[in-house]
């Protein structure tokens, strides 16, 4: 039995398995890592008989720049400017979660430490192009809840 | 057993003298059958149910404890001395996977889905002998790494899917579990097929003793939600809900498992 090539071999690929496995974190957040564009806002609101009422679409909606000033290699900065919009989001942390399904902006909402966060769903994961939506109950109707339904397109300038 | 440990040890040694060695590299295809040892998800299911009890369109299934089998793959190195009787070794690296899940409808049309993927990294060493190189007998010892992870979203009436935090039981949950499995099989070598089949049981070695929970949490330590096994008492008075038993715990995903695989034997 020649022992030597096949314990090369064997270690060869437990080394390549363990480099590919590369934090999808830290990807991401190399991927986000600039400013974006939001070109298009679209803002729906979903009925409890699953009628949906669009309230807002409009294109270029605002700017998201995401930087790495603090040098964590999981969370960003960042810097939002929605227009229309009375708030402003300014050196705030982000990040996505561990499977790279979420995206969370930390302090969206109000400056608490908890009930402040908006948690959005990462619908499109590309490298120049995002797609997310986040929800809130937005009121009642008979049958029950209505839910309000903001989905931002953006793309990478 | 002690006795059984030291023959174990010792056999390496007789075969030494034998001027027959065989073995190499080995690639494996195989199926783990497993049952978790624990039921805290099903608990979540059934207080999830009785909590909304009229407000259920349908309500969520629970999971079979068999849930999480699967097909595997690995690669390894198998030797054996000897040519009618010899000691015989393996070490083989495992990957095995598996989705599967379960979900309830509101009288809303609003539909809970709570998606399960988990993921098994073993490493296994057997230790054996070998009868006219075609019957193996061997018992091992297993290092297994399982990460669950589990989605628990909804999807609103209009289709849309969410795992935002508009209501705090939506998340991404999830748990590792550590195990050092023993168990024992036999194989059959026919020419450069190698058929085992194999059992194993976790041991509470590297047990975090129901400490750790299935959990969505940010590396901000600023929220985190352990998956509640009583859903009622989470919902109406979390502060009260016990700690060691009101939480779905990781440990509860550990199972014990049936492996059969074919493995291809290059170089002897």
């Amino acid at each position: 039995m020649q022992r030597s090539p096949y314990f090369l071999l064997l270690g060869l690929l437990v080394t390549l398995l363990l480099v590919g496995c590369r934090d999808k974190q830290i990807r991401f957040s190399h991927r986000m890592e600039g400013t974006w564009e939001i070109t298009r806002e679209v803002i729906t609101l979903i009925k409890p008989d699953g009628s949906t009422e669009t309230t807002v679409d409009r294109e270029n909606a605002g700017v998201l720049e995401l930087n790495d000033d603090n040098d964590d290699k999981f969370f960003l900065n960042y810097n939002l400017t929605v227009d229309g919009s009375n708030y402003s989001w300014v050196n705030l942390p982000f990040q996505c979660d561990e499977e790279r399904k979420r995206v969370l902006f930390y302090y969206f909402y109000c400056d608490d430490i908890f009930g402040c966060d908006m948690i959005a769903t990462i619908e499109e994961d590309k490298p120049r192009r995002q797609q997310w939506s986040f929800f809130r109950q937005s009121g009642s109707e008979p049958g029950g809840t209505v839910h309000r339904k903001v989905t931002w397109v953006l793309e990478k300038m | 057993m002690t006795r059984a440990l030291l023959f174990f040890c010792l056999l390496p040694f007789f075969t030494i003298a034998q001027p027959t060695h065989h073995g190499g590299l080995v690639l494996r295809g195989g199926y783990e059958y497993s049952e978790f040892t624990g039921s805290d998800f099903n608990d979540f299911v059934r207080n999830y149910n009785a909590y909304y009890g009229g407000n259920m369109k349908s309500p969520m299934d629970t999971l079979a404890l068999t849930a999480s089998s699967h097909p595997e793959m690995g690669i390894g190195v198998r030797y054996y001395s000897g040519e009618n009787f010899g000691f015989s070794t393996s070490l083989i690296l495992n990957y095995g996977q598996r989705k599967f899940g379960t979900e309830s409808t509101f009288a809303n049309d609003i539909v809970t889905a709570a998606d399960f993927r988990v993921r098994d990294w073993t490493a296994q060493i057997d230790l054996g002998i070998h009868i006219k190189k075609v019957l193996f007998l061997h018992g091992h010892l297993a290092g297994r790494f399982r990460r669950s992870v589990l989605d628990l979203g909804y999807y609103y009436q209009d289709g849309s899917y969410s795992l935002g935090n508009e209501y705090d039981i939506l998340g991404v949950y999830q748990a590792n579990t550590t195990t050092l499995d023993v168990g024992g099989g036999l194989g059959l070598k026919l020419g450069p097929v190698f058929i085992p089949v194999s059992i194993s049981f976790p041991t509470n070695a590297f047990s975090d003793d129901g400490l750790l929970t299935l959990m969505d949490f940010d590396k901000r330590q600023i929220r985190w939600n352990d998956l509640p096994r009583d859903f009622e008492t989470w919902v109406n008075d979390p502060a009260s809900l016990d700690l060691d038993e009101g939480f779905v715990r990781a440990q509860s995903f550990r199972t014990w498992r049936i492996n059969i695989g074919i493995e291809l034997l290059i170089g002897g």
